[in-house]
């Protein structure tokens, strides 16, 4: 018998992975968002406003277990995007995003926007070479979802809360959530908007110019 | 539920290692998991079992090492436990600690023939 002794980060492959996705990425000089959310939140619609209104090129990964839904809206706002389809899998990993990457024209995008599986747990464990995490959550959601999902809010830059038209109507503090959030990342940006009517969508914006320009 | 995901690249490291160090099969290993990072341990292992499958780990032992969390308060220095990741200093209530143990995901030994 043999016994080794080792110390292995059992998440290694991946980083290596998504180190090798980053590298790709500042070579064809494009700025990369993991958008993460729970399924329903708002990712694809806060894209559809997104490549409406932002000045940038704009290419979409699409994350979904199965179906090309998303990213068919994706495309008839404009963008390039392209399709994964994870099979069952709740989360995308720096491999999965490598198979994807032949299909899009990196030097010609100044954004690429990652949109995770829909889950507030699983794709906050795994990096896939992203410059910065963003997440969504819809206020009707509500207000606990800090206290019972933290690793996705600590692991975020920015937390974009949708759906702020319904505040009149569900019991949901966006005051908490906030509060919540930056006590588990007080680095954490915080936007308020509804994609429906675009209130609050400009500072959202702004963060994405920003991230470009840096 | 990533301890599929978790599992499948634990086999994975564990494939590597007995390839590395001439082992047909591996008879048992040891993971260091951190409390903080939601990993269910009973559900690991039943991952394990699976991923493991059709390759020199299937039948092997797992035993789970858990680390507590600990965090440092980045305002006053403050070292304290920590149970989830939504906390204040128990000191001077400055949220945004630094996490220093509970986060790990470690492969730390094998036995194997």
């Amino acid at each position: 018998m043999t016994r080794v002794t080792v110390v292995r980060d059992i998440l290694e492959a991946n980083d290596r992975l998504a180190a090798e996705n980053r590298r790709l990425f500042d070579e064809a000089d494009v700025r990369v968002v993991n958008l993460m959310s729970a399924p329903g939140a708002g990712k694809t619609t806060l894209l559809e406003r997104t490549i409406a209104s932002l000045d940038l090129r704009i290419g979409v990964v699409e994350g979904d277990i199965q179906g090309s839904q998303d990213a068919e809206r994706i495309d008839a706002a404009g963008a390039r995007s392209v399709q994964i389809n994870t099979n069952g899998a709740c989360h995308l990993d720096a491999n999965m995003v490598a198979s994807a990457l032949g299909e899009l024209p990196l030097p010609e995008l100044d954004l690429l926007v990652i949109e995770n599986v829909g889950n507030l747990v699983c794709p906050a464990e795994f990096k896939v070479g992203e410059h910065a995490k963003a997440m969504l959550l819809s206020l009707p959601e509500g207000d606990d979802k800090p206290a019972k999902y933290p690793l996705m809010f600590r692991e975020s830059r920015a937390l974009v809360i949708n759906k702020m038209d319904l505040a009149p109507h569900v019991d949901a503090d966006p005051d908490r959530i906030e509060r919540d959030a930056r006590t588990i990342n007080p680095e954490i940006e915080v936007f308020r908007v509804s994609c429906k009517t675009g209130a609050g969508l400009d500072a959202w914006l702004d963060w994405l110019r920003r991230l470009r320009a840096h | 539920m990533h301890e599929l995901a978790l599992a499948q690249n634990v086999v994975q490291i564990l494939c590597e290692e007995a390839g590395r160090h001439g082992l047909d099969r591996v008879n048992a290993f040891k993971l260091r998991v951190g409390e903080l990072r939601a990993v269910v341990p009973e559900l690991l292992e039943t991952c394990l079992d699976i991923a493991g499958r059709g390759t020199v780990v299937e039948g092997a032992r797992v035993k789970l090492e858990t680390v507590a969390g600990e965090a440092r308060c980045t305002s006053c220095g403050e070292r304290f436990p920590v149970a989830e990741l939504l906390f204040l200093c128990p000191r001077c209530d400055s949220p945004g600690g630094e996490i220093t143990a509970g986060q790990e995901l470690t492969l730390v030994e094998l036995e194997g023939d």
